[in-house]
């Protein structure tokens, strides 16, 4: 008779990137590696591949950023251009 | 930069006049803004960014508001909640199974 257990070979989930991580709408290099360097748009959730919580947290960290002015609107700022890509952008 | 320690007493002294308690006042640098900012007759383009650890009753935010924006040296004001950080829970991504929700609200 097979006994009722939970999956043994069971993966823990998948975290995001950021899972983990404190998201502050100080620290501006963060927030840039979702904007795109050309337009600076902030990227959707199928191109980062965030969670929902941290795709809300960033969002509204980019738009206070923006109003605060720590960061710029219309493009990326040049120092981070040279960041590692984390989004799976295709130009 | 003793015209930006003059603005700073002001402020604080505008507070703690409202009654609110000072806990910290951080300096995050002074760099060029992102972008050009044209407040009180003028374009700037420098600007020194400060950050001040508040505590007290909420009708002070209108009048701060006010008095800052009477202020000429101040380029922008903001009032933010106190971020409590706990990010320690963050589990992974769940599958969300969409047949079911789809089913369930129809």
């Amino acid at each position: 008779q097979p006994i009722q257990m939970e999956n043994p070979y069971e993966e823990p989930p998948k975290k995001c990137v950021l899972c983990g991580i404190n998201v502050d709408y100080k620290n501006v290099q963060l927030l840039s590696q979702f904007v795109s360097p050309h337009t600076g748009c902030i990227y959707g959730r199928h191109i980062t591949g965030l969670c929902d919580k941290k795709q809300k947290e960033i969002t509204k960290a980019i738009k206070r950023a923006h109003v605060f002015g720590f960061m710029p609107v219309m493009f990326k700022n040049p120092s981070f251009l040279t960041d590692p890509k984390i989004c799976n952008v295709k130009y | 930069k003793p015209e930006t320690a003059a603005v700073l007493k002001r402020t604080v002294e505008a507070l703690m006049e409202r009654g609110a308690i000072v806990r910290n006042l951080e300096n995050l640098g002074e760099r060029s803004l992102p972008y050009k900012i044209s407040k009180h007759k003028e374009r700037h383009r420098r600007g020194g960014y400060f950050l001040i650890d508040l505590e007290g009753p909420p009708s002070i935010v209108s009048t701060m508001m006010d008095h800052l924006g009477r202020d000429i040296d101040v380029i922008r004001r903001a009032f933010i909640k106190h971020p409590v950080s706990k990010t320690e829970e963050c589990s992974g991504i769940i599958p969300v199974n969409y047949e079911d929700k789809l089913i369930a609200k129809k």
